[in-house]
């Protein structure tokens, strides 16, 4: 178990380097030179520059030198000093803002996470050993839809209907009296009464996916030999169901997290804007209109790290319960 | 009772000969079962129904809209929408559908236009009228509408927005480059994921690991905040025309991996099944087998995946126009529209306004009931797995 | 047919899957007897229904499968005689008989075990529920049983997983399995038929110790005359659905009845034997497009009548415990069942 931790944990180094590089070419892909434009917008506030100034902000970010040393200077600060460079917009330093905004970035993908599967691993059971009952129907349609339905557009609904019929306004992660309180029993119940709309919404499509997925896997499982196996011991049809068929179904579940965790990092961003919470959506979203590109650059590669290292977590996790893939891969 | 009868020993061929072969099920080519089992599915056959007619109305928009999309009228800001009606409000029915024409004020309060419906100014419609020109393809001009009002005055089926432009007419107009992006940009996924998955297939070995690690990486960024990202790097001073070509390559650049996927492993099993190898063994000649069998079986699935990644894409075009940094005004397109429901305000006033939604929601369930009626008329034999 | 110290009695069953391109009547109105302590054969073509027969007796037919008419009468020990038939599957009278008093033994040792539990949990699983006992004790149960089928130290390798099992031992772990609460009957699916032939005689030899030692009944299924040879006192005949031909397994082969046995036995290959190999011409029939009320051999029958194809032939007593489906034996007394 100990060497296929350490394998899978260094088979992450060359994928954290390409993702580093994606992450640059797009600090770098606008045309133009941002040191210009920054200063430039410094000049507009009625700051005055010096030319030492330029030529030490020239040096930091290695502006005069081709891509490469760009990218292994930027990369080298990230590694070295944890300095992700400095967001022009703001004026502090990008990792200041990205120990604002992460834990809340991480908090909600990680609850949104854990609500799709509890949701969407009953009811797939639940689907699949009521196969074309109309309660399969039911999920079956509102997993379409809610595959359908763009997350925004789910957002701004919600909000027009709790505005419309309830006369309360939804959005935020904190009403405005928590929201620069201390953390205190108080704010932690507040959060609580907000979280649950961004779960809705962002795992909603997850969760409808999850639904076919665990559904189709279940049904292939449920056809299998050792179910009647199962069955020929004399046990109990929900017995045979829960811990035979589902257990075994559950593992290729988990091993999809890589790929339902990008999609709730995907949607929180875009969601996050629509409900204005505070984590790294809307921030992308301001860094990106206003060009400030070493911000934009290190959400992107720390918002792909996060996935990455979660599908690690995810694949540990596997190992740990599914003993074919344990003794695989040990051997 | 004879008990020690025994067989005759020798083959005595009796002339009788029954013949059950025309019960026998009649076979078929593979495409004509695909169909056949796809019709079965009813879902995904009204799904291609809808996309049928989506994409008629993408062609014909200015046929389908009643008016010219940029068309502003100064008088009908936010005017909401005005439903046909068969029944008068006295009661009285009308054979031929009407509307109603709109009354406004401006509310001495909150300096907004309110508008009340006009029971004096009755509009009926009528098939086939003659409106504001436009071009179908860019190349026929004419003023023909499938409908309209009989005398030529507004109407908003659907209501208006900031600047009085008919919101029917706007979605009608933006069927064109919503539908039409995720065609060109499955077509561009659909090019690297052959390229590059038969060449994993085809090829195996370290060439095949490279391609497979650096797939796995693509499809663990979180696609939002990338596809915001460079299509944030689209120059605002880029044309239309450039700008639309520039997002259907941003959201090809991570949706070819899914095509890439089912290309290789279909080679990988094609490579071995059965079927095929019952065909070399029968003496078939390489080229035999391939056109024979590897084809058609290898573009059904082919087909699945490109259906099922179409939705995506016309979400994220959605999603990125809404944002603003997709496509841009004067364009039009669904999530453009939708720009105008991003406040709060607007939307508890003017709740028609996120209407275009409804239609992105048709369109891609339409178009993920057909990959999966596809799916399962290809592959009757595995249940609907990822 | 009716022997008074049968075990298990199979009358006149019917088991049809309604599918969508029609009814399939995969078992049609069979009848079989088992006797404590004997091995009974039944043997066919891939997809006459033999395993349907297995799974009806077990009363664990999936839909769009059913049992439609007929009874599967147990005598079990203390002499009462329940209708497997009309228990409901899932009910609990039925899962007390299931594991506890009939066991099954399926064709794939690969798939047939669940892969996520050690072989020694799906041993005590079974073990724990029927005979009451502790974990502890369940697993010690498990370890001398694992022992008996001879699965070198089973106390290691009782933790082990299916996937890291030969297919011999998995078929061994089978065994056990079903043998784990001690039952009087054990149906066996095809048990050899994934197997190579050495581990497969190494497997027949087990079943036939176990059944000397535990005074098993055993319903032996397999397309495999040579199975037969080895394993059966008496044997059934199965095609399309129907048993065609019931004898003890010495007349079966030296004094065969029905053309479709005749057939089997000459496409089996013989030492010493200077004859041709004739394979039956044409194939199995597709059950879903079969007439009612003619003999399903017939096309493929080189001693076909008009009757055949005109009307089903009864089944004839041919001999002496020897029936035989055939229009050839008309005039014979008729067996009712
Ligand atoms: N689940 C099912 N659905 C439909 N038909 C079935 C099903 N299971 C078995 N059958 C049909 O029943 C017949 C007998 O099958 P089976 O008992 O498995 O044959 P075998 O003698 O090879 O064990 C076959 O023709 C098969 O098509
Ligand atoms: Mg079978």
């Amino acid at each position: 178990m100990f060497t296929y931790i350490l394998r899978r944990t260094l088979l992450m180094i060359p994928t954290l380097f390409l993702i580093s590089v994606i992450a640059f070419a797009v600090i770098d892909l606008p045309p133009g030179d941002y040191l210009t434009s920054y200063v430039a917008q410094l000049e507009a506030q009625g700051a005055v520059v010096s030319e030492e100034q330029i030529l030490a902000l020239q040096k930091r970010y290695a502006l005069d030198q081709p891509a490469h040393v760009r990218y292994l200077n930027w990369i080298w600060r990230i590694v070295r000093y944890g300095d992700f460079g400095q967001s022009w917009n703001w004026n502090r330093p990008v990792r200041e803002l990205l120990a604002e905004r992460l834990p809340f970035t991480i908090g909600v993908s990680v609850t949104t996470l854990v609500f799709t599967y509890l949701a969407a691993i009953p009811i797939g059971i639940y689907s699949a050993v009521r196969q074309y009952s109309w309660a399969d129907y039911i999920f079956t349609t509102a997993g379409f839809l809610g595959l359908a339905v763009p997350n925004f557009l789910l957002a701004l609904v919600l909000m027009y209907v709790f505005y419309r019929y309830f006369g309360v306004s939804i959005g935020g992660m904190f009403s405005p009296e928590f929201r620069d309180a201390a953390w205190s029993m108080a704010k932690f119940r507040d959060l609580l009464n907000h979280l649950w709309v961004p779960i809705i919404v962002i795992g909603t499509s997850g969760t409808a996916s999850l639904i076919r997925t665990m559904r189709g896997v279940m049904l292939d499982e449920l056809g299998k030999d050792y179910v009647q196996t199962a069955r020929a011991k004399g046990l109990s049809e929900i017995v045979v169901i829960v811990r035979h068929a589902a257990k075994v179904a559950v593992n290729p579940i988990i091993s999809v997290i890589g790929w339902t965790l990008p999609q709730i990092i995907s949607g929180e961003a875009i969601v996050a804007i629509v409900l204005n919470l505070p984590t790294t959506g809307p921030l992308l979203y301001q860094s990106l209109l206003t060009q400030d590109m070493y911000l934009a650059g290190s959400f992107i590669f720390i918002l792909s790290a996060l996935t990455v290292i979660g599908t690690l977590l995810s694949d540990i996790l596997l190992a740990w319960i599914d003993p074919r893939i344990r003794f695989d891969r040990e051997g | 009772m004879n008990t020690d009868q025994s067989l005759p020993t020798t083959q005595t061929k009796h002339s009788l000969t029954i013949d059950w072969e025309d019960v026998k099920p009649k076979s078929s080519s593979q495409g004509q079962l695909m169909f056949r089992r796809f019709r079965k599915h009813k879902l995904a056959v009204a799904g291609l129904v809808v996309l049928c007619l989506f994409y008629a109305v993408a062609v014909f928009n200015g046929f389908v809209a009643t008016s010219d999309p940029a068309k502003r009228n100064s008088s009908y800001v936010y005017a909401p929408p005005t439903l046909p009606r068969f029944i008068d409000h006295e009661g009285n029915f009308h054979f031929r559908p009407f509307v109603y024409g709109l009354k406004s004020r401006i509310d001495p309060d909150t300096w907004e236009r309110v508008y009340e419906i006009d029971h004096e100014k009755r509009h009926s419609l009528s098939l086939f009228v003659r409106g504001d020109k436009y071009r179908i393809l860019g190349v026929f001009e004419s003023d023909l509408h499938l409908f309209g009002t009989a005398d030529g005055a507004p109407l908003f089926l659907l209501g208006t927005d900031s600047l009085g432009r008919d919101m029917y007419s706007r979605i009608v107009a933006g069927t064109s480059i919503s539908l039409t992006i995720g065609l060109i940009g499955v077509f561009l996924s659909l090019v690297l994921g052959l390229l590059i998955g038969g060449l994993s297939g085809l090829v195996g070995g370290t060439t095949d690991l490279v391609i497979q690690r650096i797939i796995e990486i693509l499809a663990s960024i979180p696609q939002i905040p990338f596809w915001m990202a460079l299509s944030a790097t689209v120059p605002a001073s880029w044309s239309p025309v450039q700008t639309y070509f520039a997002i259907t390559i941003v959201l090809s650049l991570l949706s070819w991996t899914r095509v890439a996927r089912v290309v290789r492993g279909k080679f990988l099993a094609l490579r071995e099944a059965d079927f095929v190898m019952a065909a070399y063994a029968m003496g078939a000649g390489n080229w035999w087998v391939i056109i024979r069998h590897l084809i058609p079986n290898f573009l059904s699935y082919v087909l699945v995946t490109v259906t099922l990644t179409i939705p995506g894409m016309i979400l994220g075009e959605t999603s990125l126009s809404f944002l603003g940094i997709g496509l841009k005004p004067p364009a039009i397109s669904w999530g453009i529209l939708l720009q105008q429901a991003q406040n709060m305000r607007t939307i508890a006033l003017r709740p028609w306004l996120l209407l275009p939604g409804v239609f992105v929601v048709i369109a891609v369930l339409a178009f993920n009931f057909v990959g999966d009626g596809l799916r399962d008329a290809a592959d009757p034999y595995t249940s609907n797995r990822f | 047919m009716k022997e008074v110290d049968d075990i298990l009695q199979v009358r006149n069953l019917r088991t049809y899957f309604r599918t969508d391109n029609g009814l399939v009547r995969a078992v049609d109105r069979i009848s079989l007897g088992v006797r404590r302590g004997e091995t009974v054969g039944i043997v066919g073509e891939s997809g006459c229904g033999k395993s349907v027969t297995a799974l009806s007796i077990m009363n664990l037919v999936r839909p769009p499968g059913r049992i439609v008419a007929g009874q599967i009468l147990y005598r079990s020990g203390d002499g009462s005689t329940t209708d497997i038939a009309k228990l409901h599957p899932n009910g609990r009278q039925m899962r007390s008989l299931r594991g506890n008093n009939i066991a099954m033994i399926f064709q794939e040792p690969m798939t047939a075990l669940t892969p996520v539990y050690s072989i020694g949990d799906q041993i005590a699983e079974g073990v724990m529920l029927h005979k009451k006992l502790t974990r502890r004790q369940a697993r010690e149960r498990a370890i001398e049983i694992l022992g008996k089928v001879g699965i070198p130290s089973p106390e290691k390798r009782i933790d082990d997983y299916p996937h890291q099992f030969s297919g011999g031992m998995r078929q061994r772990a089978m065994i056990a399995m079903a043998l784990s609460c001690e039952p009087e009957v054990v149906i066996a699916d095809e048990p050899t038929t994934a197997l190579d032939v050495t581990i497969e005689a190494q497997i027949l030899r087990l079943m036939k110790e176990m059944q000397s030692q535990l005074d098993l009944s055993i319903i032996m299924i397999t397309h495999d005359l040579g199975v037969i040879a080895e394993m059966a006192d008496r044997v059934n005949v199965m095609y399309t659905g129907k048993i065609v031909e019931h004898a003890q397994t010495d007349d079966i082969f030296y004094n065969p009845k029905h053309p479709y046995t005749l057939g089997l036995l000459q496409s089996i290959p013989t030492i010493g034997d200077k004859r041709r190999l004739t394979p039956i011409r044409g194939a199995v029939p597709n059950l879903l497009t079969l007439p009612e009320d003619v003999c399903y051999f017939a096309p493929r029958c080189p001693y076909a009548m008009e009757i055949c194809a005109q009307a089903e032939p009864p089944m004839y007593q041919v001999g002496t415990a020897h029936q035989c489906k055939c229009w050839l034996y008309e005039g014979n007394e008729v067996v009712a069942v």
